[in-house]
């Protein structure tokens, strides 16, 4: 399946979900959680601030992987002897 | 013969003996049976302090067997099972040491009656620790490591002095809920804060777990920052600074774990942010809050654990985790990238899980105390955690672009310890009173209520949905070898640099100081050779005749000044 066609499942879901709303009776612990769709809208909110926050951080505080290098793993590979690389048979 | 029964002794004799068993299965059967016997010391022994030892006046008890201590002790009990099977393949001695000292320090730690015996497996934690660091034998590591540890001792040196200070202030040094009062309890919460990576004393999680070897960053995953979270919860319960700190833990590691490159280290911040939930609900101190504090604790070892062996045995196979590395291998290791996502699901608190059993306890007490905003910190940390963790990890390892990588599925030891996390991720999830029995409150709470199911279900898809549009409309920054600069960069560059034009100024006057009083010493000393040198005037050779005219004529002058 594409991704498209993954975003549009999701996006199905999140309709019936946000649906669902009008047909229960929802007992939350404020009154603003009673408003239809409150969870959903505030979870597209905070994830569209969460990913404005982290453009604006990978903006100015991205750094080459050898900025703390050798002094840091970032830049390293991992030690052959930690690892057992094996490759499917397939 | 002194009482010095705690579970740690097994821990520590075992560490001693364990070099000596054959490497291989003799020797990884005697690490799982250490486990299993430490249990038995404290399992069904009736409430109360044992190994009671009179230490200088000072009432010190090694353990302390009440219903807190019983269930991280159990905790990370079953942890260290888990992990013993997830390093069935290691063969390191040094690794296999230093994994039961840490563990038999952890479970010391949360059986410690007394702060001096807490201090001891504390340090013990932090010294056993960072050889699972040192371990991977590179230049990068041995640095990390070296750092992690001056960190962790500093805790350590810290706590002391909170303690001694307590110790004059009260006469007392058992270990129980404390109040922000003087100094000393100030130094203790300071102590546990960068063992539970608060702000801005956070930054050696992120520096140290992913430089560990393979199987070190897991078993690093499950100790250290529960015991700061058991201290936390025996300290300083209710204590209302740590809701603040809480919310701010919860969610300034989003932004970080949205971007970071290596995968390993995306689970650090995660882990950070959960710990904020814990932080919350041990501020809030109600008995629903403590309850979900040490259930979320708990929970946190397992999912964790799950996470970061998926990622770890990815590592394992391909020699990498880093985002920019991987993708399209969900194929070739579909057992390791189901309980990725099962991890994920279970840090996002899909209903089912233990994430949804426990974190729901800490948001329904934020709820019922009325604090709002807080609640509303946590959904969106939660929010979070659904979009770096149970979306963008599993999507930048397994099923992102394919890199050309065909890694062989993990080991089987790896999908065994696997399956045991989430057995119980899903267990306690589907069966919650399997882990309610066990908390030290009695509180009657039903997770699964009608509308709990449906708003959580909502966050999730919405928070997921969020993510996608964002990466589907090509927003989202592609994985490339970066690092994303953190706090530390304050001692690691800014301090490092400041210290360095500190050191070069230093230097540059001491040159010249010394060239200075170097010419000064110089001229002096042809002063003192012009005098009294060989050619010098008052090495000269005078005749005794001449010396006898001076002293007359002297003497002469002064005869006449005196009658004149």
């Amino acid at each position: 399946m594409s991704a498209r066609n993954w975003i549009l499942l999701l996006a199905v879901l999140c309709l019936a979900l946000g649906m669902a709303d009008f047909a229960y009776d929802k007992h939350g612990y404020f009154e603003f959680e009673s408003l239809i769709g409150f969870h959903g809208l505030f979870a597209l909110l905070i994830g569209a601030a969460a990913a404005f926050v982290a453009f604006l951080t990978h903006k100015l505080l991205t750094r080459g992987a050898d900025y703390y290098a050798p002094r840091s793993v970032d830049a390293e590979s991992h030690p052959a002897a930690d690892l057992e690389r094996e490759r499917t048979d397939a | 013969m002194p009482d010095l029964l705690t579970p740690a002794l097994i821990y520590i004799v075992a560490a001693l003996v364990v070099p000596l068993v054959p490497q291989g299965s003799p020797r990884q059967i005697v690490m799982l049976l250490v486990p299993l016997a430490a249990a038995a010391v404290f399992w069904g022994l009736p409430h109360g302090t044992y190994g009671n030892i009179n230490l200088m006046g000072m009432h010190v008890g090694l353990m302390r067997v009440d219903a807190l201590s019983t269930i991280f002790g159990l905790g990370f009990t079953l942890a260290a099972i888990m992990l013993v099977v997830y390093a069935w393949h290691v063969r390191d001695t040094v690794q296999q040491i230093a994994t039961l000292l840490y563990a038999g320090s952890a479970i010391g730690a949360v059986f410690a009656a007394d702060l001096i015996t807490l201090f001891v497996f504390w340090e013990g934690t932090a010294i056993a620790s960072v050889f699972l660091i040192w371990a991977r034998r590179t230049e990068g590591s041995y640095a990390a490591g070296m750092r992690y540890l001056i960190v962790q001792i500093g805790s350590g040196v810290i706590l002391l002095a909170g303690i001694l200070l307590y110790y004059r202030e009260t006469g007392s040094i058992a270990f129980h809920a404390m109040d922000l009062a003087g100094l000393s309890t100030w130094a203790i919460l300071l102590a546990f804060g960068i063992k539970c990576a608060f702000p801005l004393l956070h930054n050696w999680l992120h520096d140290a777990y992913p430089s560990a070897t393979v199987t070190g960053t897991v078993v690093l995953s499950a100790f250290t920052t529960k015991l700061a979270i058991y201290a936390l919860v025996r300290g300083f319960p209710g204590t209302e600074i740590l809701i603040y700190i809480g919310v701010a833990m919860a969610l300034f590691p989003i932004a970080y774990a949205l971007l970071e490159n290596d995968l390993r280290r995306i689970l650090t911040y995660a882990l950070n942010s959960q710990l904020g939930f814990m932080v919350v609900g041990i501020g809030i101190g109600t008995p629903l809050a403590l309850n979900g504090a040490i259930a979320h604790a708990l929970c946190s070892i397992f999912y964790q654990a799950l996470l970061f062996m998926s990622v770890g045995a990815v590592l394992f196979r391909t020699g990498s985790s880093r985002a920019s590395d991987l993708g399209g291998i969900a194929r070739y290791m579909p057992w390791t990238t189901f309980f990725c996502v099962v991890g994920g699901l279970s840090i996002a608190a899909l209903p089912a899980t233990t994430g949804f059993v426990s974190k729901s306890l800490i948001l329904s007490a934020a709820g019922y105390g009325g604090f709002y905003l807080v609640w509303l910190a946590l959904i969106a940390a939660n929010i979070g955690a659904v979009m770096h963790t149970s979306v963008r990890l599993p999507l930048a390892a397994f099923f992102g672009a394919d890199r050309g990588l065909r890694p062989k599925e993990a080991p089987a030891h790896m999908l065994v310890a696997m399956t045991l996390a989430a057995a119980v991720s899903i267990g306690i999830g589907i069966y919650p009173d399997m882990l309610y029995a066990y908390l030290p409150h009695d509180v009657p709470y039903e997770p699964y209520t009608f509308t709990h199911i449906v708003t959580q279900l909502q966050l999730i898809a919405f928070a997921a949905l969020a993510f996608a549009l964002i990466a589907g409309v090509g927003l989202w920054p592609a994985s490339r070898a970066v690092i994303i600069l953190d706090t530390d960069w304050a001692y690691r560059r800014l301090a490092a640099g400041l210290l360095g034009m500190l050191s070069l100024f230093i230097g540059t006057a001491w040159r010249w100081m010394k060239l200075v009083a170097g010419e000064r010493l110089e001229r002096f000393l042809d002063g003192i050779y012009r005098a009294h040198g060989p050619h010098g005037i008052l090495a000269r050779t005078w005749p005794t005749g001449s010396m006898v005219l001076w002293i007359a004529i002297l003497l002469g002058t002064t005869l006449v000044l005196t009658y004149v």
